[in-house]
């Protein structure tokens, strides 16, 4: 009985070492290739089970209220339920620890001023680490453009392309959608993708908007999204 | 069979066995087979992701960065330095010079910025030298930051 015991004994202890090892694999495999566990999660249980409440959004704010966010500098404000801002360099933030998401902005409207920024994988917001897409008329002669961010000093676009000739920059509302999937981002407007870009130097993070110089700018309606 | 394997004497109290008692060596072969396959491979990947860490960086050695910041006029000017992917921060001296120590070796991005605007430079680092980036020219944003 005592060798049946110990027997016993044995094979649960193999098998409970089997399992920690199995998720130990796991967990360092997603790891070595930079995939989160909620987006795992989320992918499998949208396959199973529709779209879980969990998962539906990261974060989604119809600006009914600015409580979620963190003012960093800026005149941003709640304009009937829109997220405004703009009149000098204005940076507002809201953090995420996800790597890889979608960004949707129902509406963007440049009233006046050379433009906007979405912040992505942002982090420090005292000092920003991260990403910005910008819609930029004042990038001459009026650009789309991922630029990078270390430690609140913008970079030199890494990816650039000019908007077609005759382009309307302002008062004509915007749907922007931002694709940040590992080191590639792909930026849409209006449905239309305009550029993709790429850079390693980032992983995780939040969001956020940007005005600089005489830019005018309301948003509404933001999602952040697992990718499809 | 092996001799703990052997049935005890208690076993044949009411008399012989309808069925000898199950052989559990080959089972218990192939578990340990998968529970050493298993930590091999949990092995091999905690050393890919120590390897791509900052630690690891330090251990393969640190070398010394130095150059020197312009602004557009080539006038010396007092700029950031920060190294990407480590925690590494100087500021440029009066004579737009800077020497950074400790940098991991292997290629580093260093950002030199001033009033909100940088540039991201490659640099080779090699442990135990210096490495020399040269000249860096920067020109100032035209936007101003300002406090909120």
């Amino acid at each position: 009985m005592l060798k049946r015991s110990s027997g016993t004994a044995q094979a649960f202890i193999e098998y409970i070492l089997i399992f920690g090892l199995v998720t130990a694999v796991a967990s360092l495999s997603l790891a070595a290739m930079g995939v989160s566990a909620r987006d795992v999660y989320c992918t499998m249980a949208k396959s199973v089970a529709g779209n879980p409440v969990s998962c539906a959004h990261y974060f989604a704010d119809d600006f009914s209220n600015l409580s979620a966010w963190t003012i960093i500098n800026g005149n941003w404000r709640n304009e009937n339920g829109q997220l405004c801002g703009g009149g000098r360099e204005g940076r507002i933030f809201v953090p995420l620890s996800e790597r890889n998401y979608v960004i949707n902005v129902r509406m963007a409207l440049l009233q006046q001023g050379n433009g906007y920024g979405i912040y992505f994988r942002a982090t420090g917001f005292d000092r920003v680490d991260g990403y910005t897409f910008q819609y930029d008329p004042g990038y001459s002669p009026g650009a789309f453009l991922f630029r990078k961010w270390v430690k609140g000093n913008e970079l030199s676009p890494f990816a650039r392309t000019n908007a077609p000739s005759g382009y309307t920059w302002h008062n004509v509302s915007r749907q922007i959608r931002i694709e940040v999937n590992g080191n590639t981002f792909t930026a849409y407007v209006d449905g239309q993708r305009v550029l993709t870009g790429s850079d390693n130097t980032y992983t995780y993070g939040g969001v956020g908007f940007r005005t600089w110089d005489a830019t005018q700018v309301c948003f509404d309606d933001l999602s952040v999204d697992p990718l499809p | 069979m092996a001799y703990e394997q052997s049935p005890s004497l208690k076993t044949y109290e009411q008399g012989l066995p309808s069925a000898p008692p199950p052989d559990t060596s080959a089972r218990r072969k192939w578990l340990w087979i998968i529970i050493t396959l298993l930590a091999v491979a949990t092995v091999a990947l905690a050393v890919v992701t120590f390897a791509r860490s900052t630690a690891a960086a330090i251990l393969v050695g640190t070398g010394t960065v130095t150059g020197k910041v312009v602004d557009e006029s080539n006038r010396p000017i007092v700029a950031q330095i920060f190294v990407l992917h480590t925690n590494i921060e100087a500021t440029s001296n009066p004579d737009g010079t800077f020497e950074i120590h400790g940098v991991p070796a292997g290629q580093q991005a260093v950002v030199v910025a001033y009033q909100g605007a940088g540039r991201e430079i490659l640099v080779d680092v090699v442990a135990g030298a210096r490495v020399h980036m040269g000249t860096v020219q920067l020109t100032a944003t035209a936007i101003p930051l300002t406090e909120p």
